[in-house]
């Protein structure tokens, strides 16, 4: 594992991947708020990202005692979360889009989108400390 | 990594559609009492028929990663223009130069209290868009300041 691409950014590039598909999503909703019989779309890539880096509910994850074993990192790496049309009952048009929630979740993932920028920056802080920290 | 323009894409295709509501709606309410129209008889309401479409689905990109296909993330178009079938409101007004022989006039089948209140509906989720636009704009550019 190199200094620049550790495992670490790896990890919080496929997050910031991941939360922008779900904006789409999102985004998807809201455009056909008002589109007969469409059904909202939900993404919780939250829920399979703590799953594969193995942090289930029961908090167990796979031991390593190689280094060819597949890391976390891995297993993130190739994370592609379904998304699940939702089973919220429709309205009589046969939408069942709810806008408040969408606007929620919309905030949220703006949120969480920010998170990750600020976990890579912070990362990239500390190689570049790691690199200069001699030269004081 | 065509993913921030996607969801500009369906923003934008979600403003156009409400705001071709919006016009329509304008257009009924404009002709409310409308006896006579180029067809002959009065206005007709009209209303817009919403469908999912899949954004720019023939774009090279698209077809480049039809792989990883964007079907869960879906814009949307108006269809449709149709004319409502419903009847006309008949007024007694014998004086009036439309009224039939019985001294009914046809007005249109168009209810101002309706059009309002799709009017606001088109209008607050046109709003939702132009937020889903800021939103996206707010992350993109703090993306922009990764690493400085």
């Amino acid at each position: 594992m190199s200094l620049i691409k550790s495992e670490s950014l790896t990890i919080l590039e496929k997050f910031l991947d991941l939360s922008l598909k779900k904006h789409s999503v999102i985004a998807s909703n809201i455009a056909n708020a008002n589109t007969p019989n469409y059904k909202a779309r939900e993404m919780d890539f939250e829920e399979a990202f703590k799953q594969a880096l193995g942090e289930g509910e029961d908090g167990v994850s796979l031991k390593t005692t190689n280094p060819k074993h597949l890391s976390d990192a891995n297993s993130v790496e190739n994370l592609s979360p379904a998304v699940e049309i939702s089973s919220a009952p429709a309205r009589p048009d046969g939408n069942n889009v709810n806008m408040e929630k969408e606007m929620v979740k919309l905030t949220e993932n703006n949120i969480t989108y920010n998170l990750g920028v600020q976990l890579i920056s912070k990362r990239l802080k500390e190689i570049r400390l790691a690199i200069t920290s001699d030269r004081r | 990594m065509s993913g921030h323009f996607t969801i500009f894409d369906i923003a934008a295709s979600g403003l156009s559609a409400e705001l071709k509501r919006i016009q329509v709606i304008s257009t009924n309410i404009a002709n409310v009492n409308s006896t006579r129209t180029p067809e002959g008889g009065p206005y007709r309401r009209k209303d817009v028929i919403f469908e999912a479409t899949n954004i720019d689905k023939d774009s090279f990109e698209n077809i480049l990663n039809s792989a990883v296909s964007e079907e869960d993330a879906v814009g949307v178009e108006v269809k449709e223009i149709y004319n409502d079938p419903s009847p006309f409101i008949k007024k007694y007004d014998p004086q009036h130069p439309d009224a039939d022989q019985n001294g009914y006039v046809s007005y249109p089948n168009v209810n101002v209290v309706t059009e309002m209140v799709n009017l606001m509906n088109a209008s607050r989720s046109y709003g939702a868009n132009v937020t889903v636009i800021q939103s996206l704009k707010n992350m993109i550019s703090k993306a922009f300041d990764i690493g400085r």
